[in-house]
């Protein structure tokens, strides 16, 4: 607990505080581009760590990730083009919500979720992290395997009316993912010769194409028809995050669950916020009572993917932290950054380093 | 185009690409035998496909039987803004690198602007010239964003 207070201590200084502010902004400004992602993020911002020492330069790349991965929530909302693959699930009702001139209502709901999901994710990183990443430890294939099957089929659920078609589609985002050299084995496949398609297709691009060229065609398709969707609608005025505090409350135990499903999915390396956002905003239209309403824009699933993505974000430092397993691109820049400033991540950095974690 | 008609061409354009990936995986070179090597899950990946595929033809060519009585004939009309629109999208693609960003999108930001304006916004002169306007100065102003700001530099084309 001493270390503890003497890393808030640290992190407190004004000066200190001011480039995690700036590192926030950052970060959020490329998360909000569709096509910048945390990782460009974490690249572009890495030298300026250079110079700052240790704990700051560590938590500056550390909340350069977070605004990242919280800004895409902007675009997803805004523009339904999600600014990095952990926000697509808020596309779903946030975009419908900014259609009907909430978007306000729909922004500060996200962020007051993003904060939460993050909060939880941060004090079970604390308090929890050795233990969690334990736990994670004792996945192996079977698990690993078993847990992307679970994913791809609630994504398929997601689909309207046919759960055929949902299978399709996510079959034929599977197909995608054949191009590129088979991790396993090492064998070029589907390249066609094509030197370029060796490292496979990058997700960034196949996520603005889904989603930006799907809403310009339609766009198209309905700019000379009469049921055109007008955009210019008068915005809903809103107090404070634009929910009550009896919705704060219902919306209680969406929330736990999907900041449990968010650490839970962060901790596992290479699986991470794209998937957790989904799985979340899947399970939470399971349970709910009225799941019919999801994808018209309600704040049930926008609840959902915002706590899940953030709470991700701890789970994947959980395992970095613990055992030095970078879960993604961005998290290796983040483990990049520790050993620029000379620290081990590993079970030993809860003691040698408390104040820091 | 009704309901049904449009999972079936799904359908088949599924079972289509199902056989592709399925063709494409004997040309993976292997070094050794291996029943589970890098060929086993695009094939298996194309079966699911395939009898899903199927599938969903079949039930849909059934409701469509069943509901032929019932439908109106709708007269096809091409849908011009649509059509234009995905011809842009992959000219977009292919100028990008020779044309440059800044031109290749002011083109495409000029024609995609006018092709999803209203019919009787194109009639008046002030709509067209914020287009232009528009057109012009908004990739001039990513290009910049993203030189200086980021540190990216994107395709020059002609202007380099």
């Amino acid at each position: 607990m001493e270390l503890l207070l003497e890393g808030f201590a640290t992190i407190l200084q004004p000066q200190n505080l001011l480039l995690i502010f700036v590192a926030v902004v950052l970060g959020i400004m490329f998360g909000a581009i569709p096509g910048l992602s945390a990782f460009t993020a974490l690249v572009i911002m890495f030298p300026i760590t250079y110079s700052m020492a240790p704990m700051i330069g560590v938590s500056f790349l550390v909340n350069v990730y977070i605004g990242a991965c919280s800004g895409g929530l902007i675009a997803a909302v805004l523009l339904g083009i999600p600014g990095t693959p952990s926000s697509i699930a808020t596309c779903f009702d946030g975009f419908p919500m900014a259609k009907r001139g909430e978007s306000g209502k729909a922004l500060g709901v996200c962020i007051l979720y993003s904060f939460l999901g993050g909060t939880f994710g941060g004090i079970a990183l604390v308090f929890l992290g050795p233990i969690i990443a334990r736990f994670a430890l004792n996945f192996g294939p079977y698990e690993y395997f078993a847990v992307i099957l679970f994913a791809l089929t609630t994504i398929s659920s997601l689909s309207e009316g046919s759960i055929v078609k949902g299978l399709l589609s996510c079959l034929l985002g599977i197909s995608v993912s054949f191009a590129g050299i088979d991790i396993l084995g090492a064998y070029t496949r589907y390249t066609f010769g094509f030197s370029s398609l060796a490292v496979g297709f990058s997700m960034v691009p196949i996520l603005i194409g889904c989603f930006a060229g799907s809403q310009i065609l339609e766009s198209a398709a309905q700019s000379r028809t009469k049921a055109r969707i007008s955009m210019q609608t008068k915005p809903a005025k809103i107090r404070g995050f634009g929910i009550s505090r009896k919705d704060f409350i219902r919306q209680a135990p969406n929330s736990l669950i999907s900041a449990l499903i968010g650490l839970v999915i962060g901790i596992l390396p290479g699986i991470g916020g794209n998937i957790s956002n989904l799985i979340a905003y899947s399970f939470s239209k399971k349970r709910s009572k009225y799941p019919e309403k999801y994808g018209t824009g309600i704040i049930d699933g926008l609840i959902a993917s915002e706590t899940a993505n953030n709470a991700t974000i701890a789970g994947a430092l959980i395992i970095l932290m613990t055992l030095g397993i970078p879960g993604d691109n961005a998290t290796s820049m983040i483990l990049a950054g520790f050993q620029l400033h000379g620290i081990t991540p590993g079970p030993l950095l809860f003691k040698t380093s408390a104040n820091l974690v | 185009m009704s309901h049904e008609k449009k999972n079936i061409i799904s359908g088949f354009f599924f079972l289509a690409l199902s056989v592709f990936i399925y063709a494409v995986s004997y040309t993976i070179k292997l070094v050794k035998a291996d029943s589970l090597g890098p060929q086993f899950f695009p094939r298996l990946v194309s079966f699911i496909m395939a009898q899903l595929a199927v599938y969903l033809i079949a039930v849909n060519a059934l409701r469509l039987r069943r509901n032929r009585e019932k439908t109106e004939k709708k007269i096809f009309k091409l849908n011009i803004p649509l059509i234009v629109t995905s011809v842009l999208l992959v000219a977009y693609g292919l100028l990008i690198n020779s044309l440059g960003f800044i031109v290749t999108t002011m083109l495409y930001l000029f024609v995609q602007i006018y092709m999803l304006l209203p019919l009787e916004c194109l009639k008046k002169r002030s709509y067209m010239i914020i287009t232009a306007c528009v057109s012009l100065l908004t990739p001039v102003f990513i290009y910049y964003l993203f030189y200086m700001a980021f540190n990216i530099f994107l395709p020059v084309g002609i202007l380099g």
